[in-house]
């Protein structure tokens, strides 16, 4: 296959959740599919110098957030922006019959801190282990895996309250 | 609480996150052809610039070797090299051989060569243990 197939290939597959992910350093999702753009160009120029590229896809996507942030040298405000402004977007598809999960559930990932966003977005949707979370986030696999347990501890207890 | 199995896991599984647009996957396609055509023309540019230094490099190597091969021996007491050259210009058999050796790409300078070579090896010696005084060309045995 070519490397523009290849290219095609990993976008498609990993695209929805690095937009995702994009999102949580940017306000916009316009801004989230530029910040995508310059991660993943990033990315494919240097694909074959990781030993594992998955996690260092999403390090990219990260480090082009922060990189993004700094230069507008509004790093917390945006973070801020993406537990608020991005509320009034759609961070998921819309289907009809599951409208409200998904409002629900932006909602109350919005709310989390946002170290913990990242570690729900990276497992969920990223399907990396705790190992590859801790790689993309600079700091051990047990962080990775505590921050999970506190989103979730932290998601239940808010969509049980939603719920009611 | 974090197994596969958690129910909220699952809840959240089941949402999908909104693709890139095509605008998104278009650009991210420029970029990359972009870059793409840039790492060729560099290519590019480094093949031309190797080529030249091979090249450069294989000129030099064929001069030295050029310059560093030993000459045949030349022909010895017959005379100083004017001398014996102008007899060589008015000998008719020596212009000919000229002519062949341009035939054959060779210089008026490697022809003599080959004569003298051919001269000093065939040509009997005098009393004085020098050649005999003939016309060089009288006596290689075309």
């Amino acid at each position: 296959m070519s490397d523009n197939g290849d290219w095609g290939e990993w976008l498609h597959r990993h695209g929805p959740a690095l937009l995702l992910y994009a999102r949580q350093w940017a306000p916009t999702l316009v801004d989230a599919e530029d910040l995508l753009q310059e991660a993943f160009v990033r990315f494919w120029q240097s694909r074959r110098s990781p030993e594992d590229p998955r996690p260092y896809l999403f390090a990219c996507v990260r480090n082009c957030g922060i990189d993004g942030a700094r230069a507008r040298g509004a790093r917390k405000k945006h973070e801020r922006l993406a537990g608020t402004r991005q509320q009034h977007e759609v961070w998921f598809e819309a289907r009809l019959e599951r409208k409200e999960t998904y409002e629900t559930v932006q909602s109350a990932l919005s709310r989390l801190p946002a170290e913990q966003r990242e570690v729900v977005v990276l497992k969920i949707w990223g399907e990396l282990t705790f190992e590859q979370i801790g790689r993309t986030m600079e700091s051990s696999p047990n962080t990775a895996a505590s921050r999970y347990r506190y989103a979730l501890e932290n998601l239940q207890r808010d969509l049980e309250w939603e719920d009611v | 609480m974090t197994s596969d199995d958690d129910p909220l896991e699952k809840r959240l599984r089941r949402l999908k996150p909104i693709a890139p647009s095509d605008k998104a996957r278009s650009m991210i396609a420029r970029r990359l052809n972009g870059a793409q055509m840039t790492a060729l023309s560099a290519d590019r540019r480094l093949s031309r610039r190797l080529a030249a230094l091979v090249t450069a490099f294989a000129a030099v190597l064929v001069v030295t070797v050029i310059l560093r091969s030993p000459l045949p021996p030349r022909a010895v007491s017959r005379g100083t090299p004017s001398r014996i050259r102008n007899e060589r210009v008015e000998d008719p058999l020596f212009s000919a051989s000229v002519a062949y050796g341009r035939s054959l790409r060779l210089s008026e300078e490697e022809v003599e060569r080959v004569l003298d070579a051919y001269a000093n090896r065939f040509l009997p010696l005098g009393d004085s243990g020098t050649p005999r005084k003939s016309s060089v060309m009288d006596e290689i045995p075309f």
